[in-house]
């Protein structure tokens, strides 16, 4: 089922790409929260979730007045632009990864409490491990359908897939999902 | 219908609000393929909460990035910002000068010798690399703001290097550590003040980043100091002190644009002045800051209460240093840093002080913010172990009905016992993830 592109956001595009800086605020109060959840779904660092999201929508606007919406969705071509900058943020900062340490929590996790933090910090870790252990196309989708809430059709734009591939690997992702689930990780 | 179409029927269905066992028996040739998948899908999707964003960011970032962007268009990249202007003088020199920087720390930054100073400590040959390759990243970053950030991320990383030297027992270059970690907060503090002073927008925003950041160190310092032995005790409480001055000072930046507008309008008498000045000191505006987004409005309204029995617990902030002999290295940590979830509630208090202290006399900004996060400070720290002291705290506290509703704060000092245990979900135990089915079931 395609989603038609909501009429609200097509004038906020269009706005948007006239230059209207308050358009392109009201978009990103809308999607922003998709995309960070995406982001960090992908990061170990909060912060750098926050960083990147505002980049990705910097990118965003920058690169506005190529976007054309017949075809590709805005959160398609949104999420796009995401990946690649999930990417350059891999490429960037593989080299400075650092452990975890009790005293980068409340950082990592700013203005919460030391044990809001830690719940938080561990509810995350599990995550990441669990998503970590699977294929790289699974995860995606899964993010993408699940926690930023993309449709089959979005997620199938932003993978640059067709949508009957992206049911089926929504279909293995979580059987592979579920099976570690139960066996743990590595069995997949 | 492939199960594949069912499938992906039946999750759109789920978005739709409709349950799975609906689903189940609207497919029961399906139903034992179908149930394991959608259960796995319901738990995953619920693991949006753990991904959300912190309350309050995408508004703040809003503003950021429209400001960013209705800014003209100039600089956008370091290389751009580097030959935008070549051609003018002594600023093309500099920009050459910025280039060989660049290029030399592109050779140096690939480089072993770099590679392996990431690790080094104060006193170790290859610590003033570290230094010089994180002054050099300084200089490159031409954005204020982010620059800003670098100096909270060098001085968290000389806490770091700090709780190291701790452990290897080399108390002698703790000193290196301390200088280098006051620094970085007196940098911090400078950029603030320019930041806040060119971008009122972002004031309260990048002073909460700022005092947030600095809390959560002093309180790790803290923790250092009540587990260091004497020797190294002066340094690692002069850092302390340095990050809860910077707290005090970031507040009163963050405070500073909106005390313009009263004394203009009233007309320009003593007396205003004497009242903003009430405002700042108290450290109840630092902890404002603190805890915005950690809890939620309802425990605000209970803070004021304690308000009354501040001073009379506020000195067993001493019972940091009982605890030194006893608790081992954890422990205290958690302790410790119980301190800003205190400070949370403040976070209305702080949005409503300017507008009493303006028109009001100072009085009644005294009452409204004094220092809260204190009184739940002992608690924490004083009497891990037993729930009793909560008893003994409320007594006082008793002549205000929600004191009751209070109690439940001391279920946060006993998460250091349990961090361990990850969390309480209820849920199947078996399996390495214990907080998988929280959702499903």
């Amino acid at each position: 089922m395609a989603q038609p592109q909501p009429v609200e956001d097509i004038q906020l595009i269009q706005s948007s790409q006239k230059g209207d800086t308050q358009a392109f605020g009201k978009l990103y109060e809308r999607y922003a929260p998709r995309v960070f959840r995406y982001l960090y779904a992908h990061l170990d660092n909060r912060l750098d979730a926050e960083d990147l999201t505002e980049d990705v929508f910097l990118r965003v606007w920058k690169s506005l007045g190529s976007y054309q919406e017949q075809g590709v969705p805005f959160l398609a071509f949104l999420f796009r632009v995401a990946r690649n900058a999930l990417i350059d943020h891999y490429r960037r900062s593989s080299k400075n990864q650092a452990d975890t340490s009790i005293e980068d929590m409340q950082l990592r996790e700013p203005g919460t409490g030391p044990v809001e933090a830690v719940t938080a910090l561990l509810e995350h870790q599990q995550l990441r491990t669990m998503l970590t252990e699977l294929r790289e196309d699974y995860r995606t989708v899964l993010v993408l359908r699940f926690l930023s809430e993309l449709s089959p059709e979005e997620t199938a734009h932003a993978m640059g897939r067709s949508a009957g591939a992206v049911r089926v690997l929504q279909h293995r992702a979580l059987a592979a999902l579920r099976s570690m689930m139960e066996s743990g990780p590595g069995e997949v | 219908m492939s199960f594949d179409d069912v499938l992906a029927v039946c999750l759109d269905a789920l978005d739709g609000g409709q349950g799975v066992a609906e689903l189940l028996a609207r497919y029961p040739e399906h139903a034992q393929e179908l149930e394991p998948l959608l259960e796995s899908a319901v738990w995953f999707g619920g693991q949006a909460a753990v991904v959300a964003p912190r309350p309050g960011f995408v508004k703040a970032s809003r503003a950021r990035l429209v400001e960013k962007i209705a800014a003209p268009p100039a600089a956008t990249g370091i290389w751009s910002q580097l030959f935008a202007g070549l051609g003018s003088g002594w600023r093309m020199a500099l920009q050459a000068a910025v280039v060989l920087v660049m290029l030399a720390c592109l050779v140096v930054g690939s480089s072993g010798i770099a590679y392996a100073s990431q690790n080094a400590l104060p006193g170790d040959a290859l610590y003033p690399v570290k230094l010089g390759l994180e002054h050099v990243e300084l200089w490159l970053t031409l954005d204020p703001q982010a620059e800003l950030r670098l100096h909270l991320q060098f001085s968290q990383l000389r806490i770091t290097e700090m709780q190291k030297l701790l452990a290897l027992g080399r108390y002698d270059d703790l000193g290196i550590a301390t200088a280098n970690y006051q620094y970085h907060v007196s940098q911090a503090l400078r950029l603030l003040e320019m930041l806040v002073a060119q971008y009122p927008a972002l004031a309260q925003s990048l002073t909460l980043e700022v005092v947030s950041a600095l809390n959560a160190q002093a309180d790790t310092l803290a923790v250092l100091a009540s587990i260091a032995p004497e020797e190294a005790q002066a340094e690692l409480e002069a850092a302390e002190q340095a990050a809860r001055d910077g707290v005090q000072q970031a507040n009163e930046i963050g405070q500073a644009p909106a005390t313009p507008l009263p004394t203009d309008v009233t007309g320009g008498e003593a007396e205003p002045e004497a009242s903003l000045t009430p405002t700042l000191p108290p450290t109840a505006t630092v902890a404002s800051f603190a805890m915005p987004s950690a809890t939620p409005t309802p425990t605000l309204t209970l803070t004021p209460t304690p308000t009354q029995t501040a001073t009379q617990t506020r000195t067993p902030t001493p019972s940091r240093t009982p605890q030194q002999s006893a608790t081992a290295t954890l422990r205290p940590n958690i302790t410790q840093t119980a301190r800003p979830s205190g400070t949370a509630a403040p976070t209305s208090t702080r949005t409503s002080q300017p507008t009493p202290t303006r028109t009001d006399q100072p009085t009644h900004t005294a009452t409204v913010p004094p220092t809260p996060t204190r009184t739940i400070q002992p608690t924490p720290t004083a009497t891990l172990p037993p729930v009793t002291p909560t008893a003994t705290n409320i007594p006082p506290t008793s002549t205000i009905p929600p004191s009751p509703t209070r109690t439940p704060k001391p279920t946060l000092t006993r998460a250091p016992t349990d961090i361990p245990e990850p969390s309480p979900y209820p849920g199947p135990g078996p399996g390495p993830y214990p907080l998988l089915f929280r959702s499903i079931h």
